[in-house]
């Protein structure tokens, strides 16, 4: 399946599918993992995602396709999952915590805070977050993602933003 | 606060062995042969099947009315048939009548 792939792939690309899952993993299970602030299910769902790649790995058409493709099944996933549980309560102290705490400048409690709001935010909106500020992806690429229209995206990352806002000066 | 954002939502690394375990379930997955044929057919093939298919409908229903027409007329043809001879037999029997009963007149006349 490797050197199916290979031909496909750029020359200084990693090609197998272990290169893929560990150039990826990191993507995958922080976009689980934000949006449905649970380790467990977010290492459940990230594994079914690299599970479904495999399967579907000689439909890959190059490194961007890849990552496309695992940013689109993994968001489509969390909110699948995400509704077919009932109760959606998030506690702080569930509040998952950077892996390498050491490597950022910011407040630790005010980064903490903050993933708890998010996690208040409607699933939509929540998702859009996630991709906004976790991937650094712009409205339109989160439109192509989440298959919604780029104007959605952006009203609901301005409606987001404002309750963000306001939460946050109410902790303040 | 875009920034404070990036940096709550940072990437994470999934605990130890994820990896791992992620290729020790894909090659425990059962290996799907590839079909002979490609599953996905183009659109083009899509609408041939649709009229090889309407064109195999229509034949049938052609054939079945035809059919159950056939049959009504041959049961239409057979009663008309039927109906002639009895008119047939019911004239034969009337001019039989009618010889009968002139003998009778003309051997009272005498």
């Amino acid at each position: 399946m490797g050197s199916a792939l290979a031909t496909q792939f750029d020359a200084d690309e990693p090609l197998d599918f272990e290169s893929l899952v560990r150039r990826h993993q990191a993507m995958v299970f922080s976009i689980a993992l934000h949006f449905l602030h649970d380790r467990s299910a977010a290492e459940e769902i990230a594994q079914d995602v690299f599970l479904q790649l495999h399967r579907h790995l000689d439909a890959m058409q190059s490194a961007d396709h890849v990552t496309f493709w695992l940013r689109r099944v993994t968001t489509h996933r969390c909110i699948d999952y995400s509704r077919r549980r009932r109760f959606d309560f998030v506690w702080l102290d569930r509040v998952p915590e950077p892996a390498a705490p050491g490597t950022h400048t910011a407040d630790p409690l005010l980064s903490r805070r903050l993933r708890a709001t998010i996690a208040s935010l409607p699933a939509p909106a929540r998702m859009a977050v996630v991709l906004r500020y976790q991937e650094d992806l712009t409205p339109e690429e989160i439109a192509r993602v989440l298959d919604r229209p780029v104007a959605t995206v952006k009203s609901q990352l301005q409606r987001a933003l404002k309750l963000l806002r306001e939460k946050m000066v109410r902790y303040a | 606060m875009h920034d404070e954002l990036r940096d709550a939502l940072r990437r994470v690394e999934p605990p130890d062995g994820f990896a791992e375990r992620v290729m020790r379930k894909a090659a425990s997955e059962p290996v799907r042969p590839k079909p002979a044929v490609d599953a996905r057919r183009s659109k083009t093939e899509w609408r041939g099947m649709l009229v090889a298919r309407l064109a195999i409908a229509a034949t049938l229903v052609i054939t079945i009315g035809a059919g159950a027409w056939y049959q009504a007329e041959e049961r239409r043809r057979e009663g008309e048939e039927a109906k002639r001879q009895v008119l047939v037999s019911l004239n034969i029997a009337g001019s039989k009548l009618r010889e009968v009963q002139m003998r009778i007149n003309h051997e009272q006349e005498r």
